[in-house]
């Protein structure tokens, strides 16, 4: 009999911890989805539901809850370190968009979630977290657009405080007094739902427009602790994937694209961003990912891609590679977004589209072994700066027309 | 006088060189200048820390009862990298009910250590979450506007002031050649050099050109922002422990908040 390994016994005992002694989380979660409920029967607030008319599809989460996944008609909640430093996260998840037809709301009335600067500072509270939640979440309901939330740090936080406006009168009344002084309300979306939520279940419709060959292609995944370990009855699992002991997006995306998934033995590990320590304290930040990360990834499984779905992931594991090869380190493996890659299996362009440019771990390789010619792409880039440079207008990405604006 | 030392006394003379009191204190371990530090401050601003944590909003969704598993400890990414470990801190919590200075002996530099990654309220079977701890913890030390946050607090200036006056944190002009991240190598220098003409040219219409914020938010939703900020106490714990920031956020939301009374 073959003895199980150290990495199977803790998705054994994780899983047990999940499904009977966290229990009592899950009925609390529960119970604040039904009072949300009775809040808005009584008028203390309004819930922004994923109606009909935004062609949901249903998922199963930790809790073995059905969710609900708008799949058209997007507000998109943009992420500040995406957008900041990271341009081709957001590009390319609009591109799909537009390939798909999928009507999609990109507005300038948003703030980041300010979560980040929270977790990493200490210089925020519950009251000014949830007034910008409820704040970013009224325009959406405005222009009758579901929030689709790019960063997982934004999602773990409207989780959290989407709990505490629920479940607390004082504080919903403080927040609604302030939303009152911008001339907003209360308006809370029905489920949260993170991109990679979105991508996961039209991973078929990705597949089914799968251009380049990605069967040689070996993945690895990183999954964001605020999106899974944060409030973790709510994320999206699959029976199918993974068995179901694991968050299913990603994975299921670059499973239904072909490729293949290696595994490693510290999945379970954070990045080792740390809000604070990327910002004023890199080296810690950058010892976790190499040592923890980085480099058992390459060691055990020589993957040609690390994909993960969140801002300060990305980040992290792609920027923390660039100290430890100076000191004569050897481990290396690019790391991209899941919308990213899954753009480039369709074809969209490297740099105009995807922007790989902007991420410093080496994707040549990568780009290669996808069939894409990266240098004859490249001088198509500068082509392209060259001509915005004198003055042509850059091929912006649109939505396609709603179907009820 | 004996010309050798019995094992015994050898023993007791090492550990007398060690603060005793600060490594058995409470029988919860943490940085012993830190122990020391609690043992000088001001019992008054410990227990209004203290009491501040505990009315907390979320503090009693955070703290149930630990019962010592340590499954938080074992999956925490500071605890392999530094001095830190989410079992000490609800412990320390826990027990600060009674003795207000087991938390404060956190304040300085523990807490700090922190990634927020909330592995350890994934896997407490007590549904105890130590990283939300901290956060309150920290949103505590803030207020309370103590030298050692201060200090913390310092090299975040720029990051506080372009987040509380644009409403993104993270912003392309971050790459600057001068500025953070130079530890991204010659990649990028390599962007900082390129940057204007690469932004211009991303293809999303709220991102194209944008280089001083992450996209191009509305100035009506930065007066509202500001208007959140100035009335959910934001500003007030931003001028406690960073008030070169407060001061200037305070200014900003003045004059949105004159902007929003002329046009009503």
């Amino acid at each position: 009999m073959t003895e199980p390994s150290a990495s199977g016994l803790f998705d054994r005992a994780k899983f047990a911890s999940n499904a009977r002694l966290t229990a009592g989380t899950t009925e609390e979660y529960l119970r604040m989805l039904e009072r949300m409920r009775e809040l808005e029967k009584r008028g203390e607030l309004c819930l922004h539901h994923v109606k009909d008319t935004y062609q949901p599809t249903t998922v199963r989460t930790l809790s073995r809850r059905e969710k609900r996944i708008p799949t058209v008609d997007l507000w998109q909640h943009k992420s500040c370190g995406q957008c900041g430093h990271i341009p081709g996260y957001v590009t390319a998840l609009y591109w799909i968009m537009a390939e798909l037809g999928v009507p999609f709301v990109d507005d300038t009335n948003q703030t980041s979630c300010t979560a980040w600067n929270y977790y990493g500072s200490g210089t925020s509270n519950p009251v000014a977290l949830s007034a910008v939640f409820v704040r970013n979440m009224h325009v959406a309901w405005q222009k009758d657009a579901y929030p689709l939330i790019h960063c997982g740090t934004s999602y773990g936080d409207y989780k959290e405080v989407r709990y505490l406006l629920v479940m607390n009168d004082e504080l919903r009344e403080r927040v609604r007094t302030i939303l009152q002084k911008i001339g907003r309300d209360i308006v809370i979306p029905e489920e949260l739902v993170h991109y990679s939520e979105w991508l996961h279940v039209i991973r078929d419709r990705l597949a089914e427009r799968r251009k380049l060959d990605l069967s040689k292609i070996k993945v690895v995944v990183h999954s964001a602790c605020h999106c899974y370990k944060m409030m973790s009855e709510d994320f999206t699992y699959d029976d199918a994937i993974l068995d179901g002991l694991r968050p299913a997006p990603i994975t299921s995306v670059a499973l239904a694209l072909g490729a293949q998934i290696a595994d490693y033995s510290n999945w379970y590990d954070c990045c080792g961003f740390g809000f604070r320590h990327i910002l004023t304290e890199r080296e810690m930040s950058r010892s976790f990912a190499y040592f923890r990360k980085i480099q058992p990834i390459v060691r055990e499984t020589q993957a040609d891609v690390l994909l993960t779905h969140d801002t300060g992931c990305v980040t992290t594991l792609d920027k923390s590679q660039v100290v430890p090869l100076a000191h004569g380190y050897k481990e290396t493996v690019p790391v991209l977004s899941d919308a990213q890659f899954a753009a480039l299996a369709m074809g969209a362009h490297p740099f105009i589209v995807c922007q790989v440019h902007w991420h410093v771990a080496d994707w040549r390789p990568l780009l290669q072994k996808m069939g894409i010619d990266a240098e004859k792409a490249w001088n198509e880039y500068r082509e392209y700066v060259e001509n915005v440079k004198r003055g042509m207008k850059p091929n912006f990405i649109r939505s396609p027309p709603r179907t009820h604006a | 006088m004996r010309a050798f030392l019995t094992r015994a006394e050898k023993a007791r003379t090492r550990l007398g060189r060690l603060n005793q009191q600060g490594w058995l204190y409470g029988g919860l371990p943490g940085l012993q200048w830190e122990v020391e530090n609690a043992r000088k401050a001001d019992p008054e601003v410990m227990r209004s820390i203290r009491d501040d944590v505990q009315s907390h909003a979320a503090f009693h969704d955070y703290y149930r009862a630990c019962i010592n598993c340590g499954n938080c400890t074992a999956v925490c990414p500071a605890f392999r990298f530094a001095d830190f470990g989410p079992r000490i801190v609800v412990q320390k919590v826990m027990h600060s009910r009674d003795e207000p200075e087991l938390l404060y002996q956190m304040v300085d530099q523990y807490i700090w250590a922190c990634f927020q990654c909330y592995a350890c309220w994934d896997v407490c079977p007590a549904q105890n979450n130590p990283g939300g701890l901290v956060a309150i913890i920290k949103e505590a030390a803030v207020r309370h506007g103590l030298e050692s946050t201060k200090k913390t607090l310092e090299p975040y200036s720029r990051i506080l002031y372009k987040l509380a006056t644009t409403g993104t944190q993270i912003t392309p002009d971050m790459h600057s050649s001068v500025a953070l991240f130079r530890d991204w190598g010659p990649h990028k220098a390599e962007l900082a050099s390129h940057l204007k003409e690469y932004r211009d040219a991303v293809p999303v219409e709220t991102l194209a050109g944008v280089t001083d914020k992450s996209w191009n938010v509305d100035p009506k939703t930065i007066d509202e922002l500001l208007t959140i900020e100035k009335e959910s106490g934001v500003i007030d714990m931003l001028k406690s422990s960073a008030k070169d920031v407060g001061d200037v956020v305070e200014e900003a939301a003045a004059e949105a908040m004159a902007r929003k009374d002329d046009h009503d």
